[in-house]
Formats: structure tokens, C-alpha cells, sequence
């Protein structure tokens, strides 16, 4: 395959992953895509800004919890023999201020003679959709199991004793007619609660 | 940047994204990143499977439901004379059978004298995860709000009902002490239940 200017171009244009170069002695970008006029496309700052904070990038770009994921991931890619692709999921900071979620993967393709990374390939891609997403369903099934375990449990107890209390005064002989009725209406009433409530057991389960 | 093949090689083994170019004219393939020579990483295909189906690739990988959807995307991008990117979600069938949702986006890079596109570049995304997930919030959201208005509107019913006709029977004058103890505890046990009713409806 003939790489030529145009389909690179293309390429970059429509990859939904960033693709970059750096340089692990000096701590440099070699190269990185999504850069236009002056602007970084994934984070929005501009080069000036990034240079500015060359010596303390990551404090400057990486959310204060996931630093020190961030430093060991470093560290690891300069070890010798570091041969496998090392991922860093990590919150960076957008130039408006909010936090992006990014996954980042680092692979080593050029070595000294000690086998230490000297070079390394960036791919990385906004998540934050994905991450989002992810933390609404869980809270979705948390609420879901809250409510799952009301009702198999704490609904239930009433429900059942009341049914039983029931029973109890629909098993005297000495009820007139009336009473009979009303505790007959009564049974039916919790009857259908209760089938209502095994349904919302089946739909939270 | 100077072209470096270690460089690519790193980028095109590792990178999520499968990336692509077409032939628009003969509607082929020139190159894509998961093909080697045993086959396609990405979908599981042989190299013999591959030329076997290249004709009709889109009726044999292309799920039935997204050929007409993906054809047409196809055919945007042959006619356009821009090099706007043409994006198409659809799924595709794997060697396995099974299918995975992709994203895939395609650009026009080479052009004829007349401005006719002849190939196009492309990356494909598998988001197989993230559609299910986006399925499986639906799903839950949907329960949650079944269960919402059945705890809203279905119980409450039966629920006022049963407070009605208890406090229809605390009334009658003639309870002996007994019955009057059973009813006590059966007015308290439906206050209960109406409370805990409430904090369900609470948590939505």
C-alpha cells in the first residue's frame, strides 16, 4: 500500500483515535495528529499553552487521581524489554476547563542497545461517552436492585401479615354479615396488591 | 514526520480502529490494516474466504437489515464531488457467524480530472460494547419507569382501597377486643406498607 500524502490525510481527518510520536529521552512530542493551525483538536489548547507547560505536562493535563497512574505508565514504557502495548485510561483536561476521559495506548517501536524504549507510539481516543454511559447504567442497576430488594423484602412483610391478620378474623364463626363483606373486600383488596407487587418483582429482578 | 515503519507498524497493530482504502470504481478493496496473509484478524476470514466473497461482499457481511442503509452511503460518497467523511453504523458478520456493530467512516482522497472520486479512505470501529451497554441503559430505564408508574398509579388503588375499608371496620361500634387488637395491627401494618410504598417512589 502506497501511503501517500492525501490518504494520511484523509486518514487523520476521520480517525476517531489521535495518533502521535514521542520522543522518551527528551520528553517531546515528535509528531501528533489532530493539530489545527495552532490548536490541539482533542484537548482544544493551543500549542502555545501546551509548550508552556512542557516540564510539568502532566500536572498541567492530568486529572490530580489518575497522576500517578500516569507516571508509572511512563516509567514502564522507558523499562527494557517493553514489548507489549501499556494503556493509560485517564481524565485530561479539556481547554474550557471540564475533564475528558481518555484511553491511551503506548507502544514502544524504537530501543537503544539496552533495550530501552527511546521512542514511542501514542493512540489515543475520548471515552468519555463510553466512561459516562457506563457510570449511568450502573446507577440505573444500583437504583433498580434498590428497588428490587424493597419489594421482595420490606413490601412483602406488611403485605403478607396483613393477609394473615385477615385470614385470622375471616376464620371467627361470630362476624355478622357486614363484618364478613368488609374483611371479604379487604382480602380482595391485598390479594391484588400483592399480585401488582409480584409484578414489579419480575420487571426489578 | 518522516514516514518510519516501526512507527506504523506499532500504530496499525494496536490501534482500536481498523483502517482502510477503497477502490470506488470497482468497488474493492486496496488495502486494509487487519489483513495479512492467513486473513483478516478482524473479522476472522480467510484469505480464500475473503476472494471468494469479494463480488458480493456487502450482501455477505453487511447484516440484511443495513444493506440498503450502507449501499447508499456508498453510493453518497461516489457521487459527491467533496471530500466531506461518510459515516455508516451498521452491523457486519464475523467467520463466527456473530455480528458486531461497527462504525465506519470514508473519505474521498484521489479524484479523476472531472472531480469523479476513485478511492476513498476509510476507518472502522467496532462498538459492539458500547451499543449494548446503550441497550442495556434502555432496558433498565424502561423497567424503572414501568415499575415507577405501577408503583405510582397501579398500587396506590388497592392501597387507598385497603385504608378505606380498614378504617370502614375500625368504625363499627360491635369489634369485640380481640378483633379490635387484629385491626390495630392490621391499620399499623398498612401504614407501614403505605410509607415504604412512598420511599420506592422516592428513589426513582
Amino acid at each position: 500500500m502506497d501511503f501517500n500524502a492525501n490518504f494520511i490525510r484523509a486518514i487523520l481527518d476521520i480517525s476517531p483515535v489521535y495518533i502521535g510520536a514521542r520522543d522518551l529521552i527528551t520528553d517531546d512530542w515528535i509528531f501528533r495528529s489532530g493539530v489545527h493551525g495552532n490548536v490541539d483538536e482533542l484537548t482544544g489548547h493551543t500549542l502555545d499553552e501546551l509548550d508552556a507547560h512542557m516540564d510539568d505536562e502532566i500536572e498541567f493535563l492530568i486529572h490530580e487521581d489518575d497522576r500517578k497512574k500516569a507516571y508509572d505508565v511512563f516509567e514502564k514504557v522507558k523499562e527494557p524489554n517493553c514489548d507489549k502495548p501499556v494503556e493509560l485510561t485517564c481524565r485530561v483536561l479539556k481547554q474550557d476547563g471540564s475533564w475528558m476521559w481518555t484511553r491511551v495506548i503506548h507502544v514502544v517501536y524504537e530501543r537503544d542497545e539496552d533495550k530501552r524504549g527511546t521512542k514511542v507510539a501514542v493512540i489515543a481516543e475520548d471515552v468519555s461517552d463510553q466512561v459516562t454511559i457506563e457510570r449511568d447504567l450502573k446507577e440505573v442497576v444500583k437504583r433498580l436492585d434498590e428497588i428490587s430488594y424493597q419489594n421482595s423484602h420490606e413490601v412483602r412483610a406488611p403485605v403478607a401479615s396483613i393477609l394473615g391478620l385477615v385470614d385470622l378474623v375471616l376464620m371467627q364463626q361470630n362476624l355478622t354479615r357486614k363484618e364478613e363483606m368488609l374483611f371479604e373486600c379487604l382480602y380482595k383488596s391485598v390479594e391484588k396488591l400483592d399480585s401488582i407487587i409480584k409484578e414489579i418483582n419480575t420487571l426489578s429482578s | 514526520m518522516r514516514s518510519n515503519e516501526a512507527f506504523i507498524n506499532a500504530i496499525l497493530n494496536n490501534s482500536p480502529i481498523v483502517f482502510g482504502a477503497i477502490d470506488l470504481e470497482n468497488e474493492k478493496w486496496i488495502w486494509r490494516s487487519t489483513v495479512t496473509d492467513s486473513g483478516d484478524s478482524f473479522t476472522g476470514y480467510t484469505k480464500a474466504e475473503m476472494e471468494a466473497f469479494e463480488k458480493n461482499e456487502i450482501e455477505i457481511i453487511v447484516h440484511p437489515d443495513d444493506q440498503k442503509r450502507f449501499m447508499n452511503d456508498i453510493d453518497k460518497l461516489k457521487k459527491s464531488s467533496l471530500d466531506e467523511p461518510v459515516e455508516s453504523v451498521i452491523r457486519i458478520k464475523r467467520s463466527n457467524e456473530s455480528f458486531v456493530w461497527v462504525r465506519v467512516l470514508h473519505k474521498t482522497y484521489e479524484w479523476d480530472c472531472e472531480k469523479k472520486p476513485l478511492k476513498a479512505a476509510l476507518v472502522c470501529e467496532d462498538i459492539t460494547e458500547r451499543v449494548a451497554v446503550q441497550e442495556r441503559l434502555k432496558d433498565t430505564l424502561r423497567r424503572l419507569e414501568e415499575i415507577s408508574h405501577k408503583n405510582s398509579h397501579e398500587i396506590k388503588a388497592p392501597v387507598e382501597s385497603i385504608l378505606r375499608i380498614v378504617s370502614l371496620i375500625v368504625r363499627q361500634n360491635n369489634i369485640g377486643t380481640h378483633n379490635k387488637l387484629l385491626i390495630e395491627h392490621l391499620y399499623k401494618s398498612v401504614q407501614k406498607l403505605e410509607s415504604i410504598i412512598v420511599s420506592i417512589n422516592n428513589l426513582k
